[in-house]
């Protein structure tokens, strides 16, 4: 008899500074987290994926490799679906940039494409905040903008 | 035995084809070009395959699976493309066993892979290339990964040599595909069955036309030759096909175009009128064979259109509406007399009014495109709706409504109609009575009514039409129809 | 990170293993950059040990490619199964010259 255990549904939430030598740890532990929730090695090495281009992006581009500056990774697992959400406060894409493979020989721009083959689903949206809710709490720097940038990636499994 | 299949062309000769996909994906008769290779081996008793992918990879993969269609376990790697097979081979994580079956899964060729490996397993060579009537098949049993002679399977060997006394040459024969020229006549000599043993898709609807799944096509569209038209497709009763023709799946032809010896590729749309001979059609390109100038087929036909004709052009449905039209004005005379009555004890000034209205005749434009024509439409100025819209059974007689129908509208009206939903509404013919006019008040807004008109278009039936008479009449004697 | 370099004839060897992400980027790509200049323009990187590349990493593998074509050198790689699916994706596989393992580069170096 085969019983199939269901993870409950779960939400976690991880924080990182926007400093190069941080992404690589969060990698890992979104590649452990996506594999205890699926079992699938290849959904889970897609998900560290998308999520590290996403992040470099973030660091590369919206804070211009600037450290000191907060991002927040929520990993969410229920019906069969896996979704993280990434809030960065940095400069803010006027639309996700369309997923197009650049030439062979450019060095860089291939971000959005490997996002776009990795994950089923992604949506960008900048909200507005209410400033008082910066503190230690929210992560969120006290003098920051009053916007949020948030990346959205949901795969199914 | 073990089978590799290359299939790394790059396709440059077959631009712009290739420039999103890659030859072993094009279209050959209904299939894909791997796919004649995958059913041959498949026929020939092999269960399993690897094949080496070059440009879009991904998509081969995702088209072909993991095999499972044809009773296969199918497994990948990728090159550069193009290479030397000698190369590729050695390259290979898991060497093949030896002796193995190495073939170009991105040529076709007729289904002869029964007979060579019959004769390949006497011949006591290390590799044993196959000729199909004297040309290279890229086909071949090889007993030695290290075997200078797999040259032969390189794309890019013009010509191997090989002594014909160390080749089995038996019946057949082979599409290279290495030009627009050669995949054009490739796709007209499978539907031809000049190309022997391919299992081409579709049911035989008459002699030498064959459709796919879902296709609307009729016998007469064919008036010579032979063509295979691939599943949900569209075809004008008007369109001429003649020669060979192969048409692709998805692909609409509008009325009155004609196709002689013409590839056209899945998801293609060709518009009204358009005459296309030697050519092949990719989306909105046009290749013409003996030039290859490309061109872009403007698509002057919209996909509304074409489902429209059946409703809007039923002769004798129209002759019927007419004579009833009749009918009701000689049954109406009473009330016109009671309109022009009240009209002028109501109005001193104005008591009929006209306005322009999109009636169901259709005319061809300056560009060819068949579009309904506007009509007068008389108005009392009375109040009673019963008496006011009296003039319209006029057009009834004239043939520009219906006496059921939707809610005849202005051609500014019409034109404001843009989204696919709005457009709805103008599959069914406009008329004097409808549930619109019927059921709606007066007052509702536009989109009530368009919305309303949308539901009648959907459900467009006879029997909904004869309910709607019906109700009609009930109609006559209530508050409404008198009051408004 | 790690990179080992050695070289065998007038091959060099660049053996690379552990993540190959944007935070080890800047140092591998100066390393592979300064052996080009130096060698004989044949150069091998063998990943068969990268565990994760991202977009980054093969931003130095191009860079490598390109300094090499100047040369008219010969760049070719032994890859991983997560080297060679992102390669795929990115469809440099057209580009790079990509062998199983490095015997059997070397061989046909």
């Amino acid at each position: 008899m085969v019983t199939n255990f269901q993870i409950p549904p779960v939400m976690l939430t991880l924080q990182i500074d926007s400093s190069i030598p941080c992404i690589s740890p969060l990698g890992e532990a979104i590649h452990s987290l996506c594999l205890y929730a699926t079992d699938s090695t290849e959904c889970a090495s897609q998900m560290q994926l998308a999520v590290i281009e996403a992040i470099n992006n973030i660091v590369l581009h919206a804070y211009h490799n600037r450290k000191g500056n907060p991002i927040t990774v929520k990993w969410n697992n229920e019906n069969r679906q896996l979704r993280i959400e990434i809030t960065d406060f940095g400069d803010s894409m006027t639309a996700p940039p369309i997923p197009e493979l650049a030439p062979w020989d450019a060095e860089n721009g291939r971000g959005w494409w490997i996002i776009n083959a990795c994950v089923d689903e992604y949506d960008y949206k900048v909200v507005f905040c209410d400033p008082q809710n910066a503190g230690p709490e929210t992560g969120k720097p006290v003098t920051s903008p009053e916007k949020a940038n948030i990346l959205t990636l949901i795969k199914h499994y | 035995m073990d089978v590799i299949i290359f299939a790394d062309r790059k396709g440059q000769e077959l631009l712009p084809l290739t420039d999103q996909t890659c030859v072993p994906l094009l279209p050959l008769a209904g299939k894909l070009i791997i796919e004649h290779t995958l059913e041959d081996l498949v026929d020939a008793g092999f269960r399993q395959a690897h094949i080496i992918l070059s440009p879009f990879a991904e998509q081969v993969k995702q088209a072909l699976g993991n095999g499972k269609r044809w009773g296969m376990t199918l497994s990948y790697s990728t090159s550069r493309g193009e290479g030397s097979a000698l190369a590729e081979l050695r390259r290979l994580k898991q060497q093949p066993k030896t002796p193995f079956l190495v073939m170009r899964g991105d040529v076709v060729r007729s289904r002869s892979l029964k007979d060579f490996l019959l004769q390949a397993e006497t011949a006591d060579i290390p590799v044993v290339p196959a000729l199909f009537n004297g040309a290279n098949a890229y086909l071949l049993v090889c007993r030695n990964v290290l075997e200078p002679l797999l040259h032969c399977l390189d794309w890019t060997v013009a010509s191997p040599t090989f002594a014909a006394s160390h080749a089995i040459d038996i019946n057949g024969c082979v599409a290279r595909l290495d030009s627009l020229a050669a995949f054009h006549q490739a796709n007209l000599d499978a539907a031809a069955g000049r190309i022997a043993g391919l299992l081409i898709p579709g049911r035989q609807a008459a002699v030498g036309l064959t459709l796919g799944r879902n296709t609307t096509a009729n016998p007469q569209n064919l008036t010579q030759g032979i063509a295979l038209i691939g599943s949900n497709c569209h075809l004008h009763p008007t369109v001429a096909l003649s020669g060979e023709v192969v048409i692709g799946d998805n692909v609409i032809i509008g009325s009155q175009a004609s196709l002689e010896s013409t590839v056209v590729l899945p998801h293609s749309y060709i518009g009204e009128l358009v005459d296309l001979r030697n050519a092949i059609v990719r989306g909105n390109d046009l290749i013409r064979i003996d030039t290859l100038a490309i061109l872009k087929i403007s698509d002057t036909v919209l996909l509304d259109d074409l489902k429209n004709t059946g409703v809007l052009n039923k002769d004798l449905e129209a002759t019927i509406n007419r004579l009833a039209g009749v009918l009701l004005l000689l049954l109406s005379l009473p009330l016109w007399l009671l309109a022009l009555v009240l009209a002028l004890s109501q109005n001193r000034g104005k008591m009929y009014s006209v306005q322009i209205l999109r009636g169901n005749k259709r005319l061809m434009d300056d560009l060819g495109v068949l579009q309904r024509t506007a009509f007068k439409a008389g108005e009392w100025q009375v109040k009673p709706p019963v008496l006011r819209y009296l003039p319209r059974i006029l057009a009834v007689i004239s043939g520009d409504l219906r006496l059921v129908g939707s809610l005849p509208v202005s051609l500014a009206a019409a034109e404001k109609r843009r989204d696919q939903w709005e457009k709805l509404a103008d599959q069914a013919p406009a008329g004097l009575l409808g549930p619109t006019q019927l059921n709606l008040p007066i007052a509702a807004s536009d989109e009530e009514k368009l919305l309303s008109d949308c539901v009648y278009a959907a459900n467009y039936s006879g029997k909904a039409n004869a309910l709607c008479l019906l109700q009609s009449l009930q109609a006559l004697m209530t508050r409404k129809a008198w009051v408004g | 990170m790690i990179l080992q370099h050695r070289s065998h004839n007038d091959i060099d060897v660049v053996q690379l293993s552990g993540r190959f992400a944007m935070a080890d980027c800047g140092e591998i790509n100066l390393s592979i950059q300064d052996l080009i200049n130096q060698g004989h323009g044949k150069l091998l990187i063998d990943m068969e040990k990268v565990t994760f590349i991202d977009s980054s990493g093969c931003a130095v593998l191009v860079a490598a490619y390109k300094s090499l074509q100047l040369k008219a050198g010969r760049l070719v790689l032994v890859t991983s199964p997560s080297v060679q699916s992102l390669i795929e994706l990115t469809r440099l596989h057209t580009i790079f010259e990509i062998f199983p393992n490095q015997d059997a580069a070397l061989e046909a170096m």
